[in-house]
């Protein structure tokens, strides 16, 4: 449905430096699937977001959605805008306060040359686009009477209202509180599945891109670091960056003695020790590594378990969560982050056993 | 993100990328109106500086003489020193006026300070030349009202106060502008967080300690910049030294100017190398100024907080700060009213007495009524006024778009050429325009055109201030999310824009039309029988001598000026404007 190909954006700053914000960057998403780009602040996935919606026109590449080609550097190609036809929420909302709901809703219907609507289809769509949001109650209030929760669903109304082939967020949920950031985040994956309607979504927060994603693209200065489903990306991070950004995780420099089975297994000497660890390319022995041991998968006990990847330490300090608590374990020299049950009641200073499935510890080339 | 080196292409912003529309045609249209209004009568005035009379018999020819005799001579340098003395004289004492009664107002317990504030617009309302006239009725050395009065109660000849002088100049001049002061500062004040100064006391500093070393240098871009607007203001002021200064031949730089026009033959060359001098030394002031408001931002204590106002008890000193009010208040509305409306009500101007009192008369209101220009005058003004206003808001609205919506290379440019007007004072505007159509025969000179022209450059700087403070609120995703929805620019600009930049278009209008509807330095210049602003009847009456008509037509003035003012609040309100 959407296909981004060998996007490349620059600009100059207030220095006159050229600053690339996006680098060769190709996806496609496939028709009625969400797919986010995720990435911390100045990655470039904003800027992705904002070529896709013409708000900016990137140095090189291609956009197309669909069969139609709305961008190409080579073709000489830029749809403006107001002419691509794409939905969008933005950050901020952008809810123009001198109308009312129902007019912010219905603008789209009113402007633009391509779209001439009666009077009644108007009212309909907007009534229909409305109720699908839950706003229909409000329809005829003043657009600033609303909560953040409100103006959020409003904005999407807007950017659902004229049936679009492709819909944009840009950190929809970032301006909303805790609470109801949750209750949005399940509320907008339903609408999204409902309707089946292609989705681009930016983020920098990584849980709301495992809840609500497809597909998800790691950005990190300008380029794409992966591509994958949230599951791949959660455990087969393929480099140090994507494993530390999403989700926390224990880092240990290791070096690969030899391999473990034809299963894609080696024995790698780090600092706990020798360990078995999941490669997810070739490696070779003497290949410097970095082991990726997330801390829920981090299994503590007090009595020695069985199996591989067991060690022993000392409890360092304790952060008790509610639903979790967070231990620092100390091995050795090295300090290890593990998340248990709070029915776990070891106390510091007391000594615990940890153990690590070895398809959960990934060795990633250093 | 990564640097790819410096000199790689500039990115057009899309907004720019369009092809061809309305949007350009208006943009241009725009564009090149500000650029000729700002740009083209100081390039005239320049030029004309270096050039000979035009006369019938001989051409203009390249000269420095106009220099030469503007500065080889004596007298220059004494017009520069009271230009000098006479603006500094007049910024102290409004910036000291100003800055006691904001204090006042903001940090202390001085009973009905609330109604202070809401009255301290009001001298603001009373246009210059009828405060100054006001005051020569009761500071004139022969029939000002508070020397016979003083001479009765004391049985002298002595005259206690002679308005006619350096220091009767800067003291209407100094006192007609002290609110502005005191706006300017009492934003300061609020501006400050008090924070700021407890946690310097909870760190151990005494009062003085805190003053020195927190609240001055806190303080201290506001003061000056507060210091330079009003320099600058009372360099540009011509009404107090046209008034006061010329009939006892203290000049100052505007004033020398009107009397090089105004002088047969006229010496428009002596004019204008008066007036490049006055333009350097307003442009070294607006320039200085703007450094410390762009400097000062480092010191900006703003942080949306609403502040606990944190007032000192002034236990009885309260009383003398009340006096202090009202005292203000008589000097600055009170008598200048009441003398323009004793002197409205007498067939022949005479000081009040009992005798006097009972030849009260509605005479001089009938005679001004019929005064032969004063319906047209009064219908130009209102109509410059009206287009002006209307003129400037749209244009600037445009031009604030692209300074501040576009990533357009030279904008910044753009916003300069339109904030250059603000650097003419009235007199030089008005003759750098009236060199300009003398100049170039299109027919507009002697018509209400050229002064439309004149009024449009001149404000043109207030309504840019005032569009850029409300574009500025405006957030570009709001506009973003528009073109999302399929609309063009026109119908966003339309849509979108205008109505969200309400406050700042009304705002910037009404302020437009009281300050276009008060001008005198500029009309001076270019007026002809016909196009005639209530301003310029008012100098002619003043002029004539007919002070009784004058004054009947300055209070129907200011209450016209008062009402209008009220109603701006009341629509300001309706706007949610919080200032006007």
């Amino acid at each position: 449905m959407l296909t981004v190909k060998g996007l490349c954006t620059e600009y100059v700053n207030e220095r006159k430096q050229a600053i690339r914000a996006a680098h060769d960057v190709s996806f496609d998403v496939p028709p009625g699937k969400l797919f986010t780009l995720l990435g911390p602040s100045g990655c470039g996935k904003t800027t992705t977001l904002r070529s896709i919606a013409g708000l900016e026109r990137p140095q090189a590449g291609e956009i197309r959605v669909g069969d139609e080609v709305i961008y190409s550097s080579a073709r000489r190609i830029f749809v403006p805008p107001n002419q691509r036809g794409l939905g969008m929420v933005f950050q901020s909302y952008a809810i123009w306060p001198h109308m009312t709901v129902y007019e912010n809703a219905a603008f789209p219907l009113r402007v633009g040359r391509r779209r001439r609507f009666s009077r009644r289809e108007i009212d309909e769509r907007v009534n229909r686009v409305l109720a699908t949001v839950d706003l229909a109650e409000l329809a005829q209030r003043e657009a600033t009477k609303l909560s953040g929760g409100q103006q959020q669903r409003l904005a999407l109304a807007r950017a659902l209202v004229m049936e679009p082939r492709l819909l944009l967020l840009d950190e929809p949920l970032s301006n909303l509180d805790a609470k109801l950031r949750e209750r949005m985040r399940f509320e907008l994956k339903r609408l999204q599945r409902e309707l089946g309607i292609t989705t681009v979504y930016v983020t920098h927060d990584q849980s709301e891109a495992l809840a609500l994603s497809h597909a998800i693209a790691v950005m990190s200065r300008g380029r794409i670091e992966q591509i994958g489903t949230p599951r791949e990306i959660y455990e087969r991070p393929v480099n140090q960056f994507v494993a530390d950004f999403v989700g926390s995780s224990n880092f240990l420099d290791a070096t690969v003695r030899a391999a473990d089975g034809a299963n894609g297994f080696y024995r790698v000497e780090s600092a706990l020790g020798v360990m078995k660890a999941l490669g997810l390319e070739p490696l070779q022995a003497d290949d410097k590594v970095v082991v990726s041991v997330r801390p829920e998968d981090v299994h503590l006990s007090e009595a020695r378990p069985d199996g591989e990847n067991v060690w022993q330490g000392m409890v360092d300090q304790k952060v008790f969560l509610g639903e979790s608590v967070d231990f620092q374990v100390v091995v050795g020299e090295r300090r290890v982050q593990a998340r248990a049950h709070p029915s776990l009641r070891t106390r510091v200073g007391e000594p615990i056993y940890l153990r690590v499935e070895p398809e959960k510890c990934v060795a990633l080339k250093a | 993100m990564e640097a790819a080196g410096p000199g790689a292409t500039a990115e057009l912003p899309p907004a720019f990328a369009f092809r061809f529309d309305a949007k350009w045609l208006i943009i241009a249209l725009c564009v090149a109106l500000t650029l000729y209004l700002g740009v083209v009568p100081l390039a005239f005035l320049l030029w004309q500086s270096f050039f000979t009379p035009q006369s019938a018999a001989k051409a203009a020819e390249f000269t420095f003489g106009n220099y030469r005799e503007a500065y080889g001579s004596a007298d220059t340098w004494i017009l520069f020193g009271n230009s000098l003395k006479f603006a500094t004289g007049a910024a102290a004492l409004s910036f000291a006026i100003g800055t006691l009664l904001a204090w006042m107002n903001e940090r202390t317990n001085t009973p009905f300070k609330g109604l202070f504030f809401a009255l301290s617009v009001i001298p603001l309302i009373i246009p210059g030349i009828l405060f100054t006239v006001a005051w020569i009725l009761l500071g004139s050395p022969k029939i000002g009202i508070i020397n016979l009065l003083l001479q009765r109660v004391f049985d002298t000849d002595t005259v206690f106060i002679n308005v006619y002088s350096l220091a009767g100049m800067m003291w209407v001049d100094g006192l007609h502008y002290s609110p502005v002061a005191f706006l300017l500062m009492t934003a300061a004040f609020r501006a400050m967080d008090p924070a700021l100064e407890e946690s310097a006391i909870m760190s151990g500093a005494n009062i003085l300690q805190v003053a020195r070393r927190v609240t001055l240098p806190l303080a201290w871009p506001a003061v000056f910049a507060t210091l330079l607007i009003l320099f600058v203001r009372a360099i540009e002021s011509f009404e107090v030294p046209a008034l006061l200064g010329l009939p006892v031949g203290l000049q100052v730089f505007t004033s020398a100017i009107y009397q090089a026009v105004h002088r047969y033959p006229s010496q428009i060359g002596l004019a204008s190398a008066y007036a490049v001098t006055l333009l350097a030394l307003t442009s070294v002031g607006v320039y200085l100024q703007s450094r410390f408001s762009t400097g000062g931002s480092k010191y900006a204590t703003m942080t949306g907080k609403g502040f606990r106002p944190r007032t000192i008890d002034l236990g009885r000193w309260r009383f003398l700060t009340t006096a202090i009010f009202l005292a203000y208040f008589l000097f600055i509305v009170v008598l200048p009213f009441a003398v323009l409306l004793w002197s409205s009500l007498q067939k022949f101007y005479a000081v009040p007495s009992m005798e006097a009192l009972g030849r009260l008369t509605l005479d001089p209101y009938r005679t001004i009524i019929e005064y032969p220009n004063l319906l047209r005058a009064v219908w130009n003004s209102l109509l410059l006024a009206v287009a002006s206003a209307t003129i400037i808001m749209l244009v600037t609205s445009v031009i604030c778009w692209i300074v501040v919506k576009t990533r357009l290379p030279g904008r910044w440019l753009l916003d300069n050429f339109a904030s250059l007007p603000m650097v003419f004072p009235g007199i030089v505007l008005g003759l750098a325009i009236m060199i300009l159509y003398l100049t170039i025969p299109v027919g507009i000179y002697g018509t209400i055109w050229i002064m439309l022209i004149a009024y449009v450059t001149r404000f043109m700087p207030y309504g840019l201030r005032y569009n850029t403070t409300s574009m500025l609120q405006i957030h570009k995703e709001l506009e973003e999310s528009a073109a999302m929805s399929g609309a063009s620019w026109t119908t966003t600009f339309r849509r979108i824009i205008i109505p969200l930049l309400k406050p700042g278009l009304v705002a910037g209008w009404i302020y437009i039309v009281i300050v276009s509807i008060r001008e005198l330095s500029s009309s001076i210049l270019l007026y002809s029988p016909g196009t005639e602003v209530v301003s310029i009847v008012i100098w002619e009456l003043w002029e004539n001598g007919q002070y009784v008509e004058l004054s009947a037509l300055g209070v129907m003035f200011i209450l016209a000026l008062f009402v209008l003012v009220l109603a701006a609040q009341w629509v300001g309100r309706r706007f949610g404007i919080r200032e006007l």
